[in-house]
C-alpha cells in the first residue's frame, strides 16, 4: 500500500521519499509505480506527464535524508513490535514530521507507546487502492495533539481524500462494520454446504440489494488472507466475541492456497490472474 | 385472482406488492372471508403469536406467501393450517436489481415454489431460491451489519452519519447501515436478530441495547442518525 499512497501524493504535487529497506521489494515496487503511472498516461488519466509525477519520488533503502520531511506515512507489516520501534526511530529521524500510521488492525496509541513525545503520531487509514478509494479514517491516540490531527485532516483534503473522525478502537469504523458481511455470509455458508451454488446465490442476493460486490467475490479480490487477518485482528481485540469469529471455511482455504484472485482461486475461479 | 396480506410489517412493502399486482390483474381485498387465492403475510412475531390461522379459515387452499423475518417459512408453515406456503424476503429499495429470495418449507413441493416465483415475476421481480432461515440471507446480513453498527455507534467510534459515510467511502455499500436500519424499521431488524438468537441459541446475534433503547424509544432512524453532528 505504501507505492499507491506515494503515488498518490506524487500526483498531487508532493515530493515523495518511499523508504523500503528489501532491495528485492523495491526494485519490484519502482517498476510497478513507473509501470502503472505510464499505463495511466496511455488511458489519458493523469493530469500530468508520468515522467514528471514519478521524477517527484526518489526511492531509498534506509532511513536517511527525513530531517526536512513534513508528514511521515508509516505502512510497513502489522507487527506491533515493529512499528514501535520504528516510531521510536522515526521521531529522532524526522523531528518537523507528522507521524502517520496506515495500521489498519493496530492501535494508534499502542504504536506510539514507546515515543517520547506520542502527542505526534496519528492515524491515517487508506483503503486500497489508496489511488482511488476516497476515504481516508484520521484516528486520533490517546495522546495525539490536536494540531496534529488538524493538520492530518487537511492534509487527506490536500490528498482530494475525505476524512473521517475515529475514535483509535478495533477496526476503527470500516473493518470492524464490515465484518457481518463475510462472517455471515460465510456463517450461511458453513451450515448448508453446497458451496459451489450458495455461494453464487449469496453474491447475486448481496448484489441484489445494491452492494456492487458480493462478499465472496469481494473476499476473492481483497485476497482471502487480508480478509481473514482483519478479522482474526477483531476477534482478538475483542477476547473472542462470537459475533467475529473467524470461519473455518476461510480458515481452510488460505491453509490450502486458495487465497483468490491472486492465487487464481478463491472462493471461484480466475483464468488469467494466477502469478 | 384474490389477493389480500395480513400483518402490519414492512407497509412500504406491503403496499408496493399489492399495487403492482392490482396492475397485474389482481383483485385486491382486505378482510378475511373473501376466500383469498393468495395470502401475503406480513405479520409480526407478535401479531402471529396472536394466532392469524383464525384470518385464513375458510381460506385452506390460497397460496401463502410469508415474509421470512421474524422467522423461517417452515416454523411459519407448522402453525398454520395452510396446505401451500412459500417463505420470501424482498428488502426495500425496489429496484431493477432486486431480488426476491424464496424458501420452501422443509418437505414441500416445488411446485408451490414455482407458483410463488411466477407471481413476483409478474411483477417485473427477479427471484432465487434459497435455504430456510431466520432473514434468509440478505434480510439477515443486513441486520447484522446494523447491529455491528449499533456496537460501534454506542461506543463512540464515531457518530452515525460518520459510520454510514465511512461504510459507503471506504468499502463501497450502497447505504450505510444506518440508513438501512431506517428503510428495514429497527422493530423488524430487533425481530430478526432476536429470532436469530432463539434459533441458534448463540450470543453473536444478541441485539444491541443501544438498537433495544432506540426501539422502546420511539425515536425515529432519521432523528437519531443526526445525533452527535
Amino acid at each position: 500500500m505504501g507505492s499507491g499512497i506515494a503515488q498518490l501524493a506524487a500526483q498531487k504535487g508532493y515530493s515523495v521519499q518511499i523508504c523500503e529497506s528489501l532491495s528485492e521489494v523495491l526494485e519490484r515496487s519502482a517498476k510497478r509505480l513507473q509501470d502503472g503511472l505510464v499505463a495511466l498516461a496511455a488511458k489519458g488519466k493523469l493530469e500530468e506527464g508520468a515522467e514528471t509525477i514519478s521524477s517527484r519520488i526518489k526511492w531509498h533503502r534506509d532511513l536517511e535524508g527525513l530531517e526536512e520531511a513534513t508528514v511521515i506515512i508509516e505502512a510497513i507489516p502489522e507487527d506491533l513490535e515493529l512499528k514501535r520501534k520504528l516510531f521510536s526511530e522515526l521521531e529522532q529521524r524526522a523531528p518537523k514530521a507528522i507521524l502517520a500510521t496506515n495500521t489498519s488492525t493496530l492501535s494508534v496509541s499502542a504504536i506510539g507507546s514507546r515515543m517520547s513525545d506520542p502527542t505526534r503520531i496519528v492515524g491515517m487509514h487508506f483503503f486500497n487502492p489508496a489511488t482511488l478509494m476516497p476515504l481516508v479514517e484520521v484516528i486520533a491516540g490517546d495522546q495525539t495533539a490536536q494540531p496534529v490531527l488538524e493538520e492530518t485532516i487537511a492534509l487527506c483534503t490536500s490528498l482530494g481524500k475525505t476524512p473521517v473522525l475515529t475514535r483509535d478502537t478495533p477496526g476503527f469504523i470500516v473493518n470492524r462494520v464490515a465484518r457481518p458481511f463475510y462472517g455471515e455470509a460465510l456463517k450461511i455458508l458453513l451450515e448448508h454446504g453446497q458451496e459451489e451454488v450458495l455461494t453464487e446465490v449469496i453474491d447475486r442476493v448481496m448484489r441484489g440489494l445494491g452492494f456492487r460486490m458480493g462478499p465472496f467475490e469481494l473476499m476473492d479480490l481483497i485476497g482471502l488472507d487480508v480478509n481473514l487477518a482483519a478479522t482474526r485482528s477483531v476477534y482478538e481485540a475483542f477476547f473472542g466475541d462470537a459475533k467475529y469469529r473467524p470461519s473455518p471455511i476461510q480458515q481452510h482455504l488460505v491453509a490450502s492456497g486458495r487465497l483468490g484472485r491472486k492465487s487464481g482461486h478463491g472462493f471461484y475461479r480466475y483464468e488469467s490472474e494466477a502469478q | 385472482m384474490i389477493v389480500r396480506s395480513i400483518g402490519s410489517s414492512m407497509p412500504k412493502l406491503q403496499f408496493f406488492l399489492l399495487e403492482g399486482l392490482e396492475h397485474a390483474g389482481f383483485e385486491v381485498k382486505s378482510r378475511p372471508g373473501n376466500r383469498a387465492e393468495l395470502i401475503f403475510d406480513f405479520c409480526t412475531r407478535a401479531e402471529w403469536l396472536g394466532a392469524p390461522g383464525l384470518e385464513l379459515r375458510g381460506e385452506g387452499e390460497a397460496l401463502i406467501l410469508s415474509l421470512c423475518h421474524r422467522s423461517g417459512v417452515t416454523e411459519t408453515a407448522r402453525n398454520l393450517t395452510a396446505n401451500r406456503i412459500v417463505g420470501f424476503s424482498l428488502v426495500p429499495p425496489i429496484g431493477r436489481n432486486s431480488i426476491v429470495e424464496l424458501a420452501r418449507p422443509l418437505g414441500s413441493k416445488v411446485e408451490t415454489l414455482e407458483e410463488a416465483k411466477g407471481i413476483f415475476e409478474q411483477l417485473g421481480l427477479h427471484t432465487v431460491e434459497v435455504p430456510d432461515g431466520p432473514g434468509l440471507i440478505g434480510a439477515r446480513i443486513l441486520a447484522c451489519l446494523v447491529n455491528e453498527a449499533m456496537s460501534a455507534l454506542a461506543q463512540g467510534v464515531a457518530d452515525a452519519l460518520t459510520i454510514d459515510q465511512a461504510m459507503k467511502l471506504g468499502t463501497n455499500y450502497p447505504q450505510g447501515p444506518l440508513a438501512w436500519a431506517e428503510e428495514l424499521g429497527l422493530e423488524a431488524v430487533l425481530g430478526l436478530l432476536e429470532a436469530l438468537q432463539v434459533e441458534y441459541g448463540e450470543e453473536r446475534y444478541r441485539p444491541h441495547p443501544l438498537l433495544k433503547q432506540l426501539s422502546r424509544s420511539g425515536i425515529s432512524p432519521a432523528e437519531f442518525r443526526t445525533w452527535g453532528r
